[in-house]
């Protein structure tokens, strides 16, 4: 027994020596210390024809795009100069009905294969099949889910005659989910991203609704006296953190999915609003005036203890806490104008993410690399999603009027789709 | 008695700046609920082209009903404590729901532009909710005032500069 763990100690140690003496050499590290995973591309020795060279190009755009968003990657020009830690070979085959990719991911190094994989494809899911290799990528170097088959909901529309949408992340499969024009905010997807919780006046006042992925069906969830507003799903799914005033007073409250229990968690005569869960369930942030200017605050669920996160300026609103737990992301007014933050729970560290424009209502990724948030950085206000650290920022949505209040689906909503297709 | 004499004193103040309660006909006339004022007092008040030639309804024909415009009170920028000028308007607003006990008011709060949407929402909500615990004490009863905050969703001017924004971070009052 004991044999077998030192060997295993020395096995892991070896393997930790030689990765360092691996990395020191190629791993770019950016300013914010992040490290990214050069990746090349093997050149096609294919002679592809006609149809087939178009779906081979069409495949490795999509494939390039989804690495370069993802977070993790430089995508290396030159794979014997550049000296890649990872290389990918395509190749395709067959037509328009027997159409397939085959994915070689190596080790340049040891030139070791990581996986060899065939994936069948039509021509018409060409991208959505890239999305699957992608993230399978993603995963088989990073060990977490990437976001290449993710979506969006988010609003569009003039300013109180808007409707709910959502997206791929590709920027395909607009959806419009709601039929009638209304105040429309504030969406919130269930941790299965099956469905979301929304805010629409369209019954007069304010009032949660619940609707399913696809805009079918719809119900009302929360229509107290006064405002009810700013959803956020529980991270195990069976609650959701609203804020009402029903009492007199804007404050969050916990309600179960059922409708069965109700748990007031803020107490203050000021504003308690715009609560988001910690991923383990146990905490929340939310905004309050308490300190006299809008700040963030993160309370446990059941609303004893209360600590302050954000110190630095006068109006920090609209907190999104990571889903890694590490960082909690909000919206904080810098020179008259506002900007995307992040803190950690505690309120030691921040990290200004934006400088252009005002930037609202952040959301994380799945995978916690990255948030997504409304802009005006180009003029009229878009979505954008951005590193957390906050580079490489852009634009998700074109062409629809004022897209604003961006959330992320927590899960891939294709995943039988894309099994189906491997 | 001493409560008497200051709200006498406040309707007062309230007649001498002018600013109390107007009792302003309907501009729709089919509706059939004029005062029986003349074109010229309409005219004067804007209501009515010069040029208009319709008949003024009799008095006779008329219903006992006026419309009542209450004024709506501005805030500063993030805050949603009443002004001076906020409680002036609201002591008239309160004066002329006194009057007319049958009237029920929705009042609405509101935000300019800048901040972010959630929290406009719930300033929106304190905004009117502030209105409305100023009227309730006045003596409205809460059951007469509702309120609905629409944050930075419903301008009342579209502009992008300090003059509109301070027209719309505001609480209005709409009779039901």
């Amino acid at each position: 027994m004991r044999y077998t763990l030192i060997l295993t100690l020395i096995v892991v140690f070896t393997a930790v020596t030689a990765s360092h003496s691996e990395t020191d050499v190629h791993i770019k590290v950016t300013t914010e210390g992040a490290m990214l995973i050069r990746i090349g591309f093997v050149g096609s020795k294919q002679e592809l024809k006609d149809d087939l060279a178009a779906y081979h190009g069409e495949f490795l755009k999509t494939l390039k795009t989804d690495l370069d968003i993802s977070g993790y990657f430089e995508i290396v020009k030159d794979i014997e100069a550049d000296m890649p830690h990872a290389v990918v070979e395509v190749l395709a085959e067959g037509g328009r009905t027997d159409l397939s990719f085959d994915i070689d991911l190596r080790d340049r190094a040891s030139t070791q294969s990581i996986f060899k994989r065939r994936y069948g494809a039509s021509p018409t899911g060409i991208v959505m099949v890239a999305h699957v290799v992608a993230d399978d990528i993603v995963y088989a170097l990073t060990g977490r889910t990437g976001i290449a088959n993710t979506h969006l909901a988010f609003v569009a529309g003039e300013k109180g005659s808007s409707y709910l949408y959502s997206i791929h992340i590709d920027g395909s499969q607009l959806v419009k989910l709601t039929k009638s024009p209304s105040i429309v905010m504030s969406p919130s997807w269930s941790p299965e991203g099956k469905r979301m919780a929304y805010v629409s006046y369209e019954g007069g006042n304010s009032a949660v609704y619940v609707i399913d992925a696809g805009g079918r069906s719809k119900t009302r969830f929360a229509s107290f006296e006064g405002m009810n507003a700013t959803p956020a799903w529980s991270p195990e799914g069976d609650r959701i953190a609203v804020t009402l005033s029903k009492d007199g007073n804007p404050e969050v409250y916990i309600l179960s999915l059922d409708g069965t229990t109700r748990k007031r968690i803020t107490y203050f005569s000021g504003i308690d609003c715009s609560p988001t869960w910690a991923p383990n369930g146990l905490e929340l942030a939310f905004t309050s005036d308490r300190a006299g200017t809008p700040q963030v605050f993160v309370t446990d669920s059941e609303g004893l203890s209360t600590r302050r996160v954000t110190y630095e300026g006068g109006y920090n609103t609209s907190p999104a806490w990571s889903p890694e737990g590490d960082l909690i992301a909000y919206v904080s007014r810098i020179d008259g104008r506002f900007q995307i933050c992040t803190v950690d729970p505690f309120g030691i560290t921040t990290q200004v993410l934006t400088d252009r424009g005002s930037n609202e209502d952040p959301s994380w990724s799945p995978d916690g690399m990255h948030i997504v948030f409304s802009s005006t950085r180009r003029g009229n206000s878009s979505i954008y999603i951005m590193n957390k650290d906050g580079s490489a920022k852009r634009r998700i949505v074109d062409g629809l009027n004022h897209p604003r209040n961006p959330a992320w689906a927590s899960e891939p909503r294709h995943e039988k789709t894309s099994q189906a297709e491997r | 008695m001493k409560v008497l004499v200051i709200i006498a004193l406040m309707l007062c103040v309230a007649c001498w700046v002018g600013c109390g309660p107007k009792k302003v006909s309907p501009v729709d006339e089919a509706e059939g609920e004029d005062m029986g004022r003349t074109d010229a007092d309409r005219t004067r008040e804007g209501e009515l082209d010069p040029g208009d030639t319709e008949e003024p309804i009799s008095p006779l024909d008329a219903e006992d009903e006026e419309e009542i415009i209450l004024d709506h009170i501005n805030f500063d920028y993030d805050k949603y404590n009443l002004s001076d000028d906020a409680t002036t308007a609201l002591s008239n607003n309160g004066a002329a729901l006194m009057d007319n006990p049958d009237l029920h008011v929705l009042i609405e709060g509101h935000c300019d532009e800048r901040g972010t949407e959630e929290y406009n929402l719930a300033l929106g909500e304190k905004r009117a909710l502030a209105a409305r615990d100023f009227l309730t004490r006045f003596g409205i009863a809460k059951s007469r005032l509702s309120i609905v905050s629409y944050g930075e969703e419903r301008p009342a001017d579209p502009g992008h500069h300090e003059a509109a924004w301070a027209r719309n971070r505001r609480a209005m009052f709409v009779l039901r």
